[in-house]
């Protein structure tokens, strides 16, 4: 329950983090908050010969702005900064991510980055257009979360790329609701949804966590979602809840989210 | 190996360590402060609760090499001139514990609290203490404590 040995990089700067990558090859590891990573090194889950620790990069990497409609989240962005940040839906979905002291450390770029299937700030970032901006000493590149996201814990990125920031592009005048089904408060959902309604009341979105091997998200008249967010479901069983039950979940808790967008009212799941 | 210097409970700790050393590690092996207990070492029970500069974390998923430079409340930093803390006397007063492992983390991650209260209400406590296994109590006496220390109704 000890991490494996590995070499330890501090970069002062995003250039320097980024030829820590290069040199590391097939071997590097970016460390951010965690929250997730610390766990799978002490499990030997992951055995990265190099870490780069990206916490020093505050300066660069540590800010939330919002401007133009677009919200733009830094790779170290704190999850606690971000939630009292008031964002819409953003801050309202990080009330279920973990632990308060969990979300002192975790950032939201890494959770995202993590690709865990059940993680809220994946299904977030679907419903939201979210891009994510990518830089290695190669170039740098805009990826969207959609093309982001390839499987359970696996992404499209590079082992020498440094994800910089989140860009989130909440459309106008849309109403969200969170739900999810968990074992306990904050811990990790059995399965959950991301419900949106757009302003004619009439179309909306889904994202889905907890029930595929990786977040999804459906698109379509309100009536209809909660039957698209089924139909893509692939859930699997665990000890925690049967595929059955997951895919149940995913047509409740849409029927549920959209139904209280809709009559305006508070829900619980 | 590197040199790093943390300031513990007020205390500067200086210690050549692996950067693969948790904090929770150094705060046992290098501080020898052994009252931040390590239940899991994945971050699930948290026991290791520690403030870094006045924030709680886990401090068994932090290296201590992160940790270079800042300062670190132990559950050993609660209590001042030999008189518990608050939240220390409400845990005894209310048998907030049973086996007492746990105890640390819940009294570390309530800490985190502890400057605002008055502004604090029930539900802020029970989201902290959600973050916290116990396995002997119940959580009764522990939220009892709690509620008292913060006078919160």
């Amino acid at each position: 329950m000890k991490p494996a040995p590995f070499a330890y990089e501090s970069p002062a700067s995003v250039d320097e983090a980024l030829a820590a990558l290069a040199g590391a090859g097939e071997e590097g590891k970016v460390l951010a908050g965690g929250q997730s990573l610390v766990p799978m090194l002490a499990f030997r889950l992951a055995r990265p010969a190099v870490l780069v620790d990206v916490n020093g990069l505050e300066d660069e990497l540590g800010g939330i702005e919002i401007a133009g409609g677009q919200v733009t989240i830094g790779a170290v962005a704190r999850q606690r900064a971000v939630e009292r940040a008031g964002l819409p839906l953003v801050s309202e979905a990080l009330r279920l991510v973990g632990h308060p002291t969990i979300r002192n450390r975790g950032t939201v770029v890494g959770s995202i980055c993590h690709a865990d299937p059940a993680a809220e700030l994946a299904a977030v970032a679907l419903v939201l257009d979210a891009t994510l901006e990518v830089r290695s000493r190669r170039g740098l590149r805009e990826v969207p979360v959609e093309d982001l996201l390839l499987g359970p814990f696996t992404t499209s990125l590079e082992p020498d790329e440094l994800a910089l920031r989140l860009r989130l592009r909440p459309p106008a005048g849309w109403r969200w609701k969170v739900l999810e089904v968990s074992r306990r408060a904050f811990d990790f959902a059995i399965a959950g949804v991301v419900a949106g309604v757009g302003p004619d009341g009439t179309t909306g979105r889904v994202g889905v966590f907890g029930a595929a091997p990786r977040c999804y998200r459906v698109d379509g008249p309100v009536d209809e979602l909660p039957e698209l967010a089924v139909r893509r479901a692939e859930p699997t069983s665990d000890i925690h809840a049967e595929a059955g039950y997951r895919r149940h979940l995913v047509g409740v808790l849409a029927r549920r989210a959209l139904g209280a967008l809709a009559g305006g009212g508070e829900v619980r799941a | 190996m590197r040199s790093i210097t943390l300031r513990v409970n007020g205390r500067p700790v200086t210690a050549e360590v692996e950067p693969r050393m948790t904090l929770a590690d150094f705060i046992r092996e290098r501080a020898m402060l052994t009252g931040t207990h390590l239940g899991c070492e994945h971050g699930v029970c948290g026991a290791c609760t520690v403030l870094l500069d006045g924030a709680s974390v886990r401090s068994c998923l932090l290296f201590a090499v992160q940790a270079d430079g800042r300062e670190v409340t132990t559950v050993e930093g609660l209590a001042r001139d030999g008189e518990l803390h608050p939240l220390q006397r409400a845990f005894h007063v209310h048998h907030g514990l049973q086996c007492g492992f746990c105890t640390p983390g819940f009294l570390m991650a309530l800490a985190e609290l502890w400057p605002s209260r008055g502004l604090v209400g029930r539900e802020e406590i029970e989201e902290v203490v959600s973050g916290q296994l116990c396995r002997c109590t119940g959580y009764a006496g522990i939220l009892a404590a709690a509620y008292d220390a913060f006078g919160v109704a």
